[in-house]
């Protein structure tokens, strides 16, 4: 019976003990600690009177590089965002809507009413029903008093606001990023130089690097991509890239050794504009007036007519204007910027005026006597430039080599009403057959 | 006396056990989830939908409770403002009309939640709206929406949608009589529905009145009321027109056609609400017309 007792106190010396135990790590339970950091996250962001510049990425792994944003939080819930790009507005514009922090697992910065310039990046269209793939929640991952690093909820990617300390105008900001991304855009290839080692080369596609490099231990050729914004004087990376135990991320560019140099403290890398062996001319090169030689109605005796070459997108396309030959103002000329070589490829070029017709310029095989009858390229002539040769500064078109057993080596120009073949455009002043074109320049 | 303290040492253990029991919950809520501060609108909805409906009107779109499979975008708050009158308005007031506000209070599905944009299938096809359980009726599109000139045939598409949620709501409640599916219990398809040899002629011709009614006798209860009450008489009688012919267009000898199983479901269908929900079919779809067609009187870009 005893032993009853002596149990019962142990139980209850133990009952005693279990209420004593219950001491939170915390002071204040945990929905109260969420929502006061919903409150502190709030507060931090509309203290910043001058916005915040963040740069967005869309896209699954970020793969298309990111866009310069400026958002202004306001305490009364609204906040309005710009962005470098033309969105659903122009670019620059700013709209408004409105944002909240709301408690999920953790702290979510939500824009959950629509802002054309927000949920752009996130709309889906019938024609793309996956739009962008850009988020509209963030998760809070980090904060301080100047940088808030958020992470996209549904795609992931980093999206992080930079306190405007400097109060910088965003219209100013934007026109700088886009005038700085016009210069660079005549660059097709980087080479990546690491500590005065050339580790590979990459071509841009997007705002993004792939730099393809060997891999010394592994003996394999491997790509590494990196995602990046434009800033007014240089590209600032995704996030950190190490790189063989070296972090970079801030670059400036370098216009007297066209190369972007990392500003990174203790960091000897750049990314230097690469030409490689076979690329032929620059973009501005190709610009100015240049002396056309052909054969037209003959086969035999040559043509002549003076030709101008404009910008019409900058480091992208060409208009190639000639009064003298051309009933329309002109027929579009391609530029690669990886290469620097210039083409002429199937397009149409205007509507003639006097039928309401397309005019098509049509690659022509003039040895098969058959044309190429696609309202687009890619087949067409690309120009070759009399580089070893001397002299005046020539080009001379040939095939480009992508329309099978053909090998087109000039032009015909054709009417169409809409994908019906009218036939030849006769009418033209300077005929309808240009074959064996080479160019001569006369000034630039 | 040994007894005695024994017994008095087993109460102080009990005693000693409940001591621990002072767990109160604290004074603030934990469902304070957001920190935006309320606009005019979040109050409008307060007293128009959540008071009075018991409805939470989810114009604020959240990742959480949208369809993960789709990438979406968010309705504007004048698109939103503008859906809310309207939804109101023709659909929470039409049932309200007919049969009071307790019946709407009690069965309407708890959570509207709007979006912005289309739902778009990898198959390119778009959904505008979609019902979970009874609970929570999705929205889509809403920034298509012009609140200066609604467009009515895609605003019945919506209230399409709605009605057939509802009417779920409803069956679910009450159960329908068993011989509204004996009718056509051998042409119901499943998922097969929406092959493409199960033709909407095909659908007529069995006594369905759409392709989605051959899924299962449920789907084919509210589709026989949503469509009888959105679409209209005209409608409904352009459908019996069909029903009356055979797969080739020839006319069928009547009291064997699809319009005539047709005919047989709706009166199941209006005794049933009659019976079960003292509702007049035709009385209700009286009220929705009226206020379909006086939507231009509704003031929908203010509060």
């Amino acid at each position: 019976m005893k032993k009853i007792v002596y149990l019962s106190m142990l139980v209850a010396v133990f009952a005693l003990n279990a209420c004593k135990e219950d001491n939170d790590i915390f002071e204040e339970s945990a929905s109260i600690r969420l929502q006061n950091a919903l409150n502190e996250y709030q507060e931090l962001l509309a203290s910043s009177t001058n916005g915040w510049f963040g740069d967005y990425y869309p896209e699954e792994d970020h793969k298309i590089g990111g866009y310069a944003m400026f958002l202004k939080f306001n305490s009364n819930g609204n906040v309005a965002v710009s962005c470098e790009i033309a969105t659903n507005v122009p670019a620059g514009e700013e709209r408004t809507s409105q944002w909240e922090m709301i408690a999920e697992q953790g702290p979510v910065l939500s824009f959950a009413n629509y802002n054309p310039v927000m949920h752009y990046f996130s709309e889906p269209y019938a024609s793309d029903v996956n739009g962008r793939m850009g988020d509209y929640e963030f998760v809070v991952m980090k904060a301080s008093q100047d940088t808030i690093e958020l992470k996209g909820k549904k795609h992931n990617n980093r999206f992080v606001l930079r306190r405007n300390t400097g109060n910088i105008n965003p219209q100013t900001y934007f026109s700088g990023v886009a005038e700085f991304e016009d210069k660079l855009s005549e660059f097709g290839m980087f080479s990546f130089v690491l500590k005065g080692t050339r580790i590979g080369v990459t071509a841009v596609i997007d705002r993004t690097f792939s730099i393809g490099y060997q891999d010394e231990e592994a003996k394999l050729d491997k790509t590494v991509k990196v995602a990046y914004t434009f800033t007014p004087d240089g590209i600032l990376l995704y996030e950190p890239f190490t790189f063989k135990d070296v972090t970079m991320q801030n670059f400036k560019w370098n216009a007297a050794e066209e190369k972007y140099v990392c500003t990174d403290p203790g960091v000897d890398a750049y990314f230097d504009v690469y030409f490689p062996e076979d690329y032929e001319l620059r973009y501005g090169e190709f610009i100015g007036k240049w002396n056309m030689q052909y054969h037209g109605a003959s086969t035999t005796t040559w043509a002549n007519a003076v030709v101008e070459i404009v910008i019409k997108k900058k480091n992208a396309t060409y208009t190639m204007i000639c009064p003298e030959i051309f009933s329309f103002p002109g027929i579009e000329v391609a530029f690669d910027a990886q290469k620097g070589i210039i083409s002429i490829l199937n397009h149409n070029a205007a509507i003639d005026e006097a039928t309401g017709y397309s005019i098509r310029i049509c690659a022509y095989d003039r040895t098969a006597g058959y044309l190429n009858t696609s309202s687009t390229g890619p087949v067409g002539i690309v120009g070759n430039w009399n580089k070893d040769a001397g002299g005046a500064r020539s080009v001379n078109f040939v095939d480009n080599k992508v329309w099978g057993t053909y090998h087109p080596n000039g032009l015909i120009f054709r009417l169409y009403n809409g994908s019906t073949s009218i036939g030849n455009f006769t009418d033209n002043i300077g005929g309808y057959r240009f074959n064996d074109i080479t160019i001569t320049k006369i000034e630039d | 006396m040994k007894k005695t303290g024994i017994y008095l040492m087993l109460l102080l253990v009990s005693l000693a056990l409940w001591s621990c029991n002072e767990d109160e919950p604290g004074s603030e809520s934990i469902f304070k989830d957001s920190t935006a501060p309320q606009t005019d609108f979040d109050r409008w909805l307060l007293s128009n939908y959540t008071y009075p409906y018991n409805i939470m009107f989810k114009y604020k779109m959240q990742d959480i409770e949208s369809n993960k499979d789709f990438e979406l975008a968010p309705a504007t708050a004048d698109k939103s403002v503008a859906m809310a009158k309207l939804l109101k308005y023709i659909w929470l007031e039409t049932y309200e009309e007919v049969r009071g506000i307790d019946f709407v209070r009690t069965y309407s599905p708890k959570v509207i939640h709007l979006i912005g944009s289309g739902g778009y299938n990898s198959n390119n096809s778009v959904i505008l709206g979609t019902a979970e359980g009874g609970m929570k009726i999705t929205l889509y599109d809403v920034n298509d929406l012009n609140p200066e000139n609604v467009d009515l045939v895609r605003f019945q598409s919506y209230m399409k949608t709605i009605f057939h949620e509802f009417s779920h709501i409803l069956h679910q409640n009450k159960n329908y009589p068993l011989d509204f599916g004996e009718l056509t219990k051998n042409d119901y398809v499943q998922a097969d529905w929406s092959e493409s040899t199960e033709t909407l002629a095909l659908a007529y011709t069995k006594g369905f009145v759409s392709r989605y009614a051959r899924k299962e006798p449920n789907e084919d209860f509210v589709e026989m009321i949503s469509i009888y009450v959105v679409y209209g008489q005209q409608n409904w009688d352009a459908i019996l027109r069909e029903a009356a012919k055979d797969e080739n267009g020839a006319l069928v000898t009547v009291g064997e056609s699809g319009a005539d199983i047709i005919n047989r479901k709706l009166e199941i269908v209006k005794q049933y609400l009659r019976d079960s929900w003292s509702i007049d079919l035709n009385e209700l779809r009286r009220v929705f017309e009226i206020r379909l067609a006086s939507i231009d009187q509704l003031d929908l870009t203010h509060l």
